[in-house]
């Protein structure tokens, strides 16, 4: 039996995760023997940034699985080479993201009452549910892909994109039903929240490939490159519109002189706003793609298009801790404003879920072959070894 | 023992499925009491009557008695006060005037609280008062975000180990708590809440709307009662007689 070498820089990442998780459970514990003194939220300000963060996994698990299935039901068999990633990759966010929301949840052991005595009336009902479902569809269609099942794995994409679309759009709308919050009311609250998911899960497929595939020393497959030089395309686009919607939400609100627009263009959420939202989450990513292909049109650094991922992943999350902390701190009746700070035990249960999320992702990247999802038109046999498989025009 | 065919099985299956689904089955079992004592399940308000409260903005001297007994009534945990006094001013410059304005759950007509409520935690009676249920709640929050008037508060303690009686049910760690109107008073055929009680300069009225010939209706119309932020369409049962008018 040989002894398989692993790089120290590998073994120090699982002992980084395997410490994040391990400050997770510590956190998670504290949270059931203390309560919720142990967090930073108030009367005033309900929801803390665990919902944010929650809201943001959830977004991206729904937009991989979105795009994936879009290119699928489309039959744009180019994407195909990914499908299988993103579903993994969003079963990866979504299961620790289900996790850390129970840890919101006063009493989470009464999640029984979901079944037993649901209000159909309630947006936060059918989210759940959508979700619950979504998860198990999520499950179906990997186990389809993975046995390459072709003709229950159209079936289930469809599927899938609506249910991936509907519980985006309905975990958009718990917030844009609620009339009294500013930030939150309105029908564009679902839209925005879809294209944000879509953003995310483009912005993690790219991400998540690349450094995939630079952590194992591979090199990408000539059709894999091209995917994820399309897939940038499509980031770019989507970021640029992005862009102008936030012009745009920023001149409704001065327009119309918003009150609690000054919560996120000034104090407090101004440098976040400006700083990691607009220039690190959207600009800067924005022109790094821009600039990621010479005069060819091939990839010049693929480095480049994760960082420019990475980016927008956390651009991304700020984004929604901004929307969901400020939009609770405007008040009634002379009420002085809310305020909230994040605690430890919200970060750790966080950061634990994130790493949750790698290392679920990790397990199935080298159990679950996700490189190779079915046989592709002009390629060579997923059989074929993977040194022949792959060419050398690698971007590692 | 009798074997059982395949056939039974089904049908037994089935039957069993069909007794879940349909809810009666988990009433049977009583799923909720094995949870914790407290909330009657049974309702036993009257359709008849619509219950709602007066508050005379004139009269309220800022004493902070109903605050102590709601707290003292309902022995609600450290921090909890459903029922708090506002310090507000009114008029600018030298006519500046400073009142105080008690508020409290609006036990709303259209209540937004229980709309949003993804178990049915909390619901309206049929007498116009909107209670809590907490042996359901699952502390999600939702209707402290719902509610316009920020009414309700969140019971930070542990799940699991934080239960103190009070006549209305119990206060479960984890769980959002709300005025209930005294609900059990009510309930005992006591037609008062604890705060209008201890009011000393009678600001409080408490009653039934339904009746144009109750104390209550009488001084909303003589007051010219007024619902706090009606436009949020909620329809608010708690009318305030303002200063000045």
């Amino acid at each position: 039996m040989t002894r398989k070498n692993y790089s120290s820089k590998l073994l120090l990442g699982l002992f980084v995760l395997i410490v994040f998780l391990g400050v997770a459970v510590y956190s998670a514990g504290r949270v059931i023997i203390q309560g919720q003194t142990v967090y930073g939220s108030t009367d005033l300000v309900g929801w803390n940034m665990l919902i944010a963060a929650y809201t943001f996994m959830a977004l991206t698990a729904s937009g991989l699985c979105l795009t994936a299935n879009f290119f699928e039901v489309l039959e744009i068999h180019r994407f195909q080479l990914l499908q299988k990633r993103a579903h993994f990759l969003a079963i990866s966010l979504l299961v620790p993201a289900l996790g850390m929301l129970s840890m919101e949840l006063g009493r989470f052991d009464r999640v029984i009452y979901f079944i037993l005595s649901p209000n159909f009336s309630s947006p936060m009902w059918w989210m759940g549910s959508i979700y619950a479902v979504y998860l198990g569809l999520l499950f179906f269609e990997f186990w389809a892909i993975h046995n390459n099942y072709k003709k229950i794995m159209r079936a289930t994409s469809i599927i899938t994109l609506i249910f991936a679309v509907a519980a985006t759009s309905i975990l958009g709308s718990i917030f844009g039903v609620i009339l009294d919050k500013t930030l939150w009311f309105g029908s564009g609250t679902p839209v925005f929240f879809v294209f944000s998911a879509v953003v995310s899960g483009l912005a993690a497929m790219i991400a998540g490939t690349i450094l995939t595939y630079r952590l194992s020393n591979q090199s990408m497959s000539q059709e894999l490159q091209q995917a994820i030089k399309e897939l940038s395309v499509i980031l770019t686009v989507f970021l640029g519109i992005a862009l102008v919607f936030t012009v745009w939400r920023l001149i409704t609100v001065s327009y119309a002189r918003v009150p609690d627009a000054s919560f996120v263009t000034g104090s407090p959420y101004g440098f976040q706003f400006w700083v990691l939202y607009l220039v690190v989450g959207l600009i800067i990513p924005f022109i790094i793609l821009l600039k990621a292909y010479d005069k060819e049109k091939t990839i010049k650094k693929a480095n480049h298009l994760s960082i420019a991922g990475l980016m927008v992943l956390i651009g991304m999350y700020v984004d929604k801790h901004i929307f969901v902390i400020s939009g609770q701190f405007n008040q009634p009746f002379n009420i002085p404003l809310g305020t909230y700070t994040s605690t430890l035990t919200e970060w750790g249960i966080f950061l634990g879920a994130i790493a949750a999320s790698i290392m679920i992702y990790l397990f199935g990247e080298k159990k679950l072959r996700l490189e190779n999802r079915v046989k592709m038109k002009n390629t060579k046999s997923a059989d074929t070894p993977q040194r022949d498989r792959y060419n050398d025009v690698g971007i590692v | 023992m009798k074997k059982m065919t395949r056939r039974e099985f089904l049908r037994y299956s089935g039957l069993t499925g069909l007794l879940i689904l349909s809810g009666k089955g988990v009433s049977l079992v009583g799923l909720a009491d094995t949870l914790e004592a407290g909330e009657t399940q049974v309702n036993p308000s009257n359709a008849k009557v619509r219950y709602g409260m007066f508050i005379d903005l004139e009269k309220c001297i800022g004493c902070n008695a109903c605050t102590m007994a709601c707290i003292k009534e309902n022995q609600l945990p450290e921090g909890i006060t459903p029922n708090r006094v506002l310090k507000m001013k009114i008029g600018e410059g030298d006519n500046v005037r400073e009142y105080y304005q008690p508020i409290l759950c609006m036990h709303c007509e259209n209540p937004v609280c229980a709309n949003v409520c993804p178990v049915k935690a909390t619901y309206k009676r049929e007498d116009g008062i909107v209670v809590q249920d907490n042996t359901k709640c699952i502390g999600c929050k939702y209707c402290m975000q719902a509610c316009p008037y920020r009414v309700r508060m969140f019971n930070k303690k542990p799940p699991f180990s934080y239960k103190k009686k009070h006549p209305g049910g119990v206060h479960v760690g984890g769980t959002v708590i709300k005025c209930t109107f005294c609900k059990h008073r009510i309930d005992a055929g006591n037609i008062s809440t604890a705060c209008c009680d201890w009011c000393p300069t009678g600001a409080r009225v408490f009653g039934d709307l339904n009746d144009p010939e109750s104390k209550i209706s009488k001084l909303i119309r003589q007051r010219n009662g007024v619902q706090l932020q009606k436009e949020k369409l909620t329809e608010p049962q708690v009318y305030y007689g303002l200063i000045g008018r």
